[in-house]
């Protein structure tokens, strides 16, 4: 009997003290685990430079430091590295700006006419499942080995996400408020302007950010193999792989991967600041 | 919106008539036979039913949204519908919500904006005009839902469930709100639920309907005033009313 009337008192004790708290270190947490994973990942890399490899094959995993100083401190590299990875960029944005008109414009196209969607989306489907590495040679032998084929490969990289994320969000609004469209003799124009459309902002920006990732490869992927025309950062990678210069083929692999983690962090912001007001948690 | 289907003897009648209207799906299943409903303006019908007895495709027939399959159906004036959900753009503010319905009727922007301020303070809502969809509650939800509706003072009313979702004391505050718009600018109203209390604390008229398919079995006067109160839903006089109206539902659903 005593211990019955005692625990409602502990359980109510314990929640009031540990609520606030937990949350606070829940926060640490999110910065301090993902640290700790650095620096063992760090650990780990600097432990194979320098016990796992000797002397004369050192080379084939300089140590963090060293690839640090090539990336960001050493004048020649650092500017050889951020002039290819603009180039890279600029072709990436170019690739990924033509697909978010293209992938909306055929989204909105499919929304509206549905043998126009079944008459495309197999194709859709198709070109997604084309294997990047065969494509982009033959986009060069056709086109050309200059920008416009680079930002070629990044469209047909990027373009799926965007229509099948657009196209969900157009068809997916409330069918209620179709009805009530219906009801006051709304056009489909006004439909599209007042109720697919703004439904489909949050599904779009989700195609677009999974789109800027794709469309960032397929700029290094085209630039890795097509050489000349306009060089990027994948023809630096391949000129420090040429060179054994594994420095710098490291620390251009960071700067790579850092273009699409801004991108992909860009694109987010952007839906976040778009949609950010009215896709919040609910009450 | 304007007249839906008037048959060329209906032209007198105001508010909403449905004449022998049956429906009968492509699939051969039978969900109305041979309903006839007269509302007129000052009249506010309660149709209570079992569940899937076509209390909903009545409103869907008297809205045009569904075509029958036999009879006629007439609406005289501005029809305002108010479906189960709010259906409100998550996107828009209140007051984008609430102006949606005179936009979608060319009304210029200034006017919207006095139309849609004006039912916002009908619905008691004022205050929260910025406010996105998520940041109201399920019963606000529902007022928006009502007011948006109201900016086109529509002379016949549908109400498709609108407070099934709401917890009791939501539901009968919305219910007192409800007969305050209605007793301010009297339409011709349709109110279906399941609740039976709740259509005998509405309506004029109670409307109970047979399941499968859907007949109007019986047709019930409710002979209290508005505004209604707390205690006659306590009273004897409410108790009969409903138990009529239960008996006629249960000698129909066995």
């Amino acid at each position: 009997m005593s211990t019955a009337t005692e625990s409602p008192r502990v359980l109510t004790h314990s929640t009031t003290t540990t609520t606030p708290r937990r949350s606070a270190t829940h926060r640490v947490r999110r910065i301090v685990l993902p640290a700790l994973v650095l620096l063992a990942g760090l650990s780990l890399w600097v432990a194979v430079t320098y016990l796992v490899l000797d002397e004369r094959r050192r080379f084939l995993l300089p140590p963090p430091w060293a690839v640090a100083h090539t990336g960001l401190v050493d004048p020649n590299s650092r500017s050889a590295i951020a002039a290819a990875l603009t180039q890279t960029a600029t072709v990436a944005l170019t690739g990924l700006g033509v697909a978010v008109l293209v992938g909306v414009t055929v989204a909105v196209l499919m929304s509206q006419a549905r043998w126009l969607e079944e008459s495309i989306y197999p194709y859709a489907v198709i070109v997604q499942t084309l294997p990047i590495v065969a494509i982009v040679p033959l986009v060069g032998l056709w086109l050309g080995f200059n920008f416009s084929s680079r930002v070629i490969v990044c469209v047909v990289m990027s373009l799926f996400p965007i229509i099948t994320n657009t196209l969900f969000g157009l068809k997916s609004a409330d069918p209620g408020l179709h009805d009530l469209a219906t009801l006051h003799n709304a056009s489909r124009w006004t439909r599209l302007r007042t109720i697919a459309f703004p439904n489909a902002l949050p599904a779009m920006f989700t195609g677009i950010r999974i789109a800027g990732g794709l469309s960032v490869i397929g700029a290094i992927v085209s630039d890795f193999f097509f050489r000349q025309g306009y060089p990027g950062i994948g023809r630096l990678l391949d000129i420090y792989r040429a060179n054994l210069n594994y420095e710098g083929l490291i620390a251009a692999i960071f700067a790579s991967s850092s273009l699409g983690i801004v991108v992909f962090w860009f694109i987010g912001w952007l839906g976040q600041r778009v949609t950010g007001a009215w896709t919040g948690p609910g009450r | 919106m304007s007249a839906v289907a008037v048959a060329p003897n209906d032209t007198a009648v105001q508010g909403l008539r449905l004449s022998n209207v049956s429906m009968r799906y492509p699939d051969g299943t039978e969900v109305l036979d041979g309903v006839d409903l007269e509302v007129t303006p000052g009249q506010m019908v309660s149709i209570v039913g079992a569940s899937g007895c076509g209390k909903s495709t009545v409103l869907k027939l008297a809205s045009g949204l569904l075509r029958p399959t036999a009879g006629t159906v007439s609406v005289r004036g501005e029809l305002g519908y108010v479906f189960q959900d709010p259906t409100l753009m998550p996107w828009r503010t209140l007051i984008g919500n609430v102006g949606y319905l005179a936009e979608l009727n060319g009304i210029g922007r200034a006017e919207r904006r006095r139309l849609a301020q004006q039912a916002i303070d009908r619905v008691n809502l004022s205050g929260f005009e910025k406010h996105y969809p998520r940041q109201l509650s399920g019963g606000m939800r529902m007022r928006a839902s009502i007011a948006r509706s109201l900016t086109l003072r529509p002379d016949v009313f549908l109400f498709d469930e609108p407070f099934g979702a709401l917890d009791e004391l939501s539901r009968e505050r919305l219910n007192d709100e409800l007969i305050e718009v209605f007793r301010d600018a009297p339409f011709a109203g349709v109110f279906v639920t399941h609740s039976i209390a709740e259509a005998v604390y509405l309506g004029t008229r109670v409307l109970v309907m047979s399941p499968r398919p859907g007949r109007i079995v019986a047709d019930i006067d409710v002979p209290f005033a508005y505004p209604r109160g707390d205690e006659l839903r306590y009273s004897a006089q409410f108790a009969e009313v409903c138990a009529a109206a239960s008996d006629a539902l249960r000698a129909v659903s066995r």
